[in-house]
């Protein structure tokens, strides 16, 4: 304490609260996810609410703090989401916020809930997303829109032109580099879908519920080459909501509950496709640097993990990961850890017990948030039918654009 | 439908016009050659062009003329062929220099091979807009 003194030389004696709480995960809820919508996204939002303050036991009134996304993929303008979220759900908070960036949206919510919690400003804050993709198909003249103009909009007036089909072409050719440059084949795409459809039907709330098998996953429509339709993830609709608080908050609940021992992210100066001639479409670095700096953070590596939920869209992009993100020996090795066992009950660590993207279902801007829902009930041992035995550390991976930007969360059980 | 497309797709171009964006397409039209930007003062060359230098922000640049060869380095179809008739072959290609840049490939699937050479080709996308394209060399 008399060195801390010493090297204080502002001469101040103001007193400054403690800038660091440590944060926890106290409330968790996820819907099931579905291809099409069975409700108004609005009515989405205000379930998931209700729902993830009754598992923390915690009263409308208690929070103060919303941090939200935008209601999905809908045409309807939108602005001050969390305004109208707040009214509706008839909460005063301290902190209101919404928070956008592609598929790293909810993990980047998540973030932003819990930074707010470790900073003292706020004492129990929900988060919440919900993300549809019915509406997209509504009428030709909207979807013409979102195909010609939005595409400009969204890769730039250059890629833009060209991908039409976007994301799916872009991850095929990522997907084709990596089985040129790593000799991997069809039918070690083809197995990866199979154990991923396993893993979902231990799920009840996942999109696909029956396994499936070689021949079925490679007899699939080609969407763009060489991916087949059941190597992409499904269109999806679906939400979660978490509630935050403080260690010492969660800790007076008396029942277990998830500490979030780190955030990492790297966001790579490349949208979509890496187009500087140093980077590569098969070895991604923001999810490599991502992964290190929440390692790093929480004084973990892949070895100490018992499960993880990442973001693998494609089979090609789910072995990629499994590779930068630590999980497989080294880069080609993806196909060969799920051979061998080592990414399931009874091996390494559990990778996507939910199925995954793939399996489970994709509400892209809510994902994060489900992958995060997914760890917590693991590690407090409510992960019914899939439970990985004695789970203590999880991790989440989120991404943006394709690869180019990663966000990665651990988490650590807590009685 | 494809007017519609086409409208749809000028009227995107226009709309996020950064001050490259117009020059870019219109030397496309006019000169049938592929340009980008270049700093002046790093040497920089940039694809997408921009009116600054990503590398180094300085505020001006330059058009360079990057036609001519590049190395096919993946490729694939899309099922949901918006603006170009099916099979709609788009392509990643390196070019010299520059970078790896999203393009229309004007061959079959099952013609391409990974590393081939492959050759600049202006595309007409209507009398308002030409894009760039790549051919099979030989």
């Amino acid at each position: 304490m008399h060195r801390i003194r010493c090297i204080c030389r502002s001469g101040s004696n103001r007193k400054v609260s403690n800038p660091s709480e440590e944060v926890a995960i106290v409330g968790i809820h996820a819907t099931p996810i579905t291809k099409k919508r069975n409700r108004s996204i609005r009515e989405s939002f205000a379930r998931i609410a209700i729902a993830t303050l009754k598992d923390a036991g915690v009263e409308p009134k208690e929070v103060d703090g919303l941090v939200t996304t935008p209601p999905g993929i809908n045409p309807d303008l939108v602005i001050m989401y969390g305004a109208f979220l707040g009214k509706y759900l008839g909460l005063d908070t301290r902190m209101l916020q919404v928070i956008e960036n592609g598929g790293a949206t909810s993990a980047l919510a998540l973030r932003a809930a819990a930074n707010e919690i470790a900073l003292g400003r706020v004492k129990r804050c929900l988060v919440v997303s919900a993300d549809e993709r019915y509406r997209m198909n509504d009428d030709m003249d909207q979807m013409l829109r979102f195909g010609a103009s939005a595409n400009i909009g969204l890769q730039g007036s250059y890629d833009g032109i060209y991908v039409g089909g976007f994301p799916v072409p872009i991850y095929a050719m990522s997907g084709q580099r990596y089985m040129h440059e790593y000799d991997v084949s069809s039918k070690e795409l083809a197995e990866l879908v199979v154990h991923l459809r396993n893993h979902a039907s231990r799920h009840p709330g996942a999109q696909f519920q029956k396994p499936t098998t070689v021949e079925e996953v490679l007899g699939s429509p080609i969407q763009s080459a060489p991916l087949t339709l059941h190597m992409c993830c499904p269109v999806s609709t679906g939400g979660a909501g978490v509630l935050l608080t403080t260690v010492t908050e969660a800790k007076k609940l008396g029942r277990p509950f998830t500490r979030i021992a780190s955030f990492g992210g790297y966001h790579e100066a490349e949208h979509f496709l890496p187009v500087s001639l140093d980077r590569d479409f098969t070895t991604y670095r923001s999810a490599i640097n991502a992964s290190k700096q929440a390692y790093d953070m929480a004084g973990v590596g892949p070895k100490d993990l018992d499960v993880a939920e990442i973001y693998g869209v494609y089979a090609p992009t789910e072995l990629m990961l499994y590779e930068d993100l630590g999980f497989a020996a080294e880069k080609g090795s993806g196909a060969q850890a799920v051979r061998d066992g080592r990414l399931t009950h009874g091996g390494d660590l559990v990778v996507n017990p939910t199925g995954g993207r793939i399996a489970y279902g994709h509400p892209a801007a809510a994902t994060p948030l489900l992958e995060t829902v997914e760890i917590a009930h693991q590690l407090r041992g409510t992960a019914t039918g899939r439970q990985v035995d004695g789970a203590r550390w999880g991790l989440t991976h989120a991404e943006h654009g394709c690869l180019n930007g990663s966000v990665v969360t651990t988490y650590e059980a807590m009685a | 439908m494809k007017e519609q497309i086409d409208a749809y797709t000028k009227r995107a171009i226009d709309h996020h016009d950064d001050g490259a964006t117009g020059e870019y397409y219109r030397l496309l039209r006019e000169t049938k050659k592929f340009h980008t930007t270049k700093c002046p003062k790093c040497e920089h060359t940039a694809y997408p062009p921009r009116p600054f230098c990503p590398a180094c922000f300085h505020d001006e640049v330059d058009w360079v003329d990057i036609s001519g060869e590049a190395t096919l380095y993946a490729f694939t179809t899309q099922s949901r062929a918006l603006r170009f008739v099916a099979p709609d072959v788009i392509g990643i290609v390196e070019v010299p220099g520059v970078g790896r840049i999203a393009t229309k490939i004007n061959a079959k699937l099952s013609d391409l091979k990974i590393g081939q050479k492959v050759r600049f080709e202006p595309f007409e996308v209507s009398d308002e807009l030409v894009v760039h394209s790549y051919t099979p060399v030989g």
